[in-house]
């Protein structure tokens, strides 16, 4: 095991493919992370969810009873921190900008398209830990701040008011 | 997305979660997760290859016996459509993972266009369409041509461009 504290960090892999479970797992234990979970569907996700502190949750989107945007829904409608701000990172296969467009909407932190590899897996992992988001808890939307990227307003548009901060 | 600027909506933001940051300590991931790290990395995805391979090959058994089921007994089309899609969806991402490029590109344009007939009628042309799909994803994984398939890929890549589903 790597000489460092990586297995601090406990994790929540979700997925009905075994295959693809072993896989992540593998992965992130070879980088450190072994402090690993696993839930073969979205009910056994909740459930984990319900009993377990996770620091971020890597979900499958496609699955049989509960999809992960509805692990998503869950957690973030929750509205009370901690649970509600647990990053999340969608895994799947649904490359259209369509999904991806839900699943930002849903309120996650990142996604990952598969096939995947390592290190696109280290990028959406490091973002979470070393560079989390405000978290924005509203009516309509609930999640990490979708303006995250720091650009001017297009041109002839007011940058938005501000908002008081907690 | 939601339009933040409604001035009725209540918007309360809370200042980003430094817990993680915390938790790393004086743990430097530029040298943890270095490059040599995340190649090791890789290799855990290559060495995974030859499992999913096997499981892409069972599903596209699986496959098979569902288009051959559709096509002999056409009734409950949703009921079918849905059980090609979920099968043609798990090959698409095993089949990328494990280096089988073009096999994951017929498993895409496969679920793709099952997705779109779920609310149209499924006319004979279609359901044939279907089974090439199918019978092209299963020869490609026996004859195990890895990547985009060459010379062979590029004759089939023209094929789905050319395949159009009778109206």
């Amino acid at each position: 095991m790597p000489p460092h504290s990586l297995h601090a960090f406990n994790i929540l892999i979700v997925d009905d493919e075994l295959l693809i479970r072993n896989l992540v797992r593998g992965v992130l234990t070879s980088l450190g992370f072994t402090n690993v979970t696993e839930a073969n569907s979205g009910r056994k996700a909740l459930e984990q969810i319900a009993s377990n502190k996770f620091d971020f949750i890597i979900t499958d989107w496609r699955m049989d009873d509960l999809d992960g945007i509805d692990i998503v829904h869950h957690i973030r409608k929750s509205q009370t921190p901690p649970l509600c701000n647990t990053p999340i990172i969608m895994l799947t296969g649904n490359t259209e900008a369509s999904y991806v467009k839900t699943a930002i909407s849903a309120g996650i932190n990142g996604y990952l398209i598969k096939p995947f590899s390592a290190e696109q897996l280290v990028k959406r992992i490091r973002a979470v830990i070393e560079a989390p988001r405000d978290f924005i808890i509203s009516k309509n939307f609930t999640g990490p701040d979708r303006r995250h990227i720091n650009q001017p307003p297009p041109e002839g548009m007011d940058r938005r008011k501000k908002r008081k901060k907690k | 997305m939601a339009n933040n600027d409604d001035p009725s909506d209540d918007v309360t933001v809370l200042a980003a979660d430094q817990s993680l940051l915390r938790k790393l300590g004086n743990i430097n991931l530029d040298k943890v997760l270095s490059p040599e790290a995340i190649e090791k990395a890789e290799a855990v995805i290559t060495d995974a290859s030859d499992g999913l391979y096997v499981d892409c090959l069972k599903e596209a058994d699986k496959l098979e016996s569902v288009v051959d089921q559709f096509k002999s007994r056409a009734l409950d089309v949703e009921h079918h459509l849905k059980k090609i899609i979920s099968s043609s969806f798990s090959i698409k991402a095993k089949a990328g993972q494990s280096g089988y490029d073009l096999v994951s590109l017929l498993a895409k344009s496969l679920h793709v266009r099952c997705e779109e007939m779920l609310a149209e009628q499924v006319t004979p042309s279609a359901l044939k369409i279907i089974a090439w799909h199918a019978q092209s994803i299963k020869q490609l994984l026996v004859l195990n041509v890895k990547g985009d398939g060459g010379k062979v890929g590029e004759a089939i890549l023209a094929e789905i461009e050319k395949l159009k589903f009778a109206a």
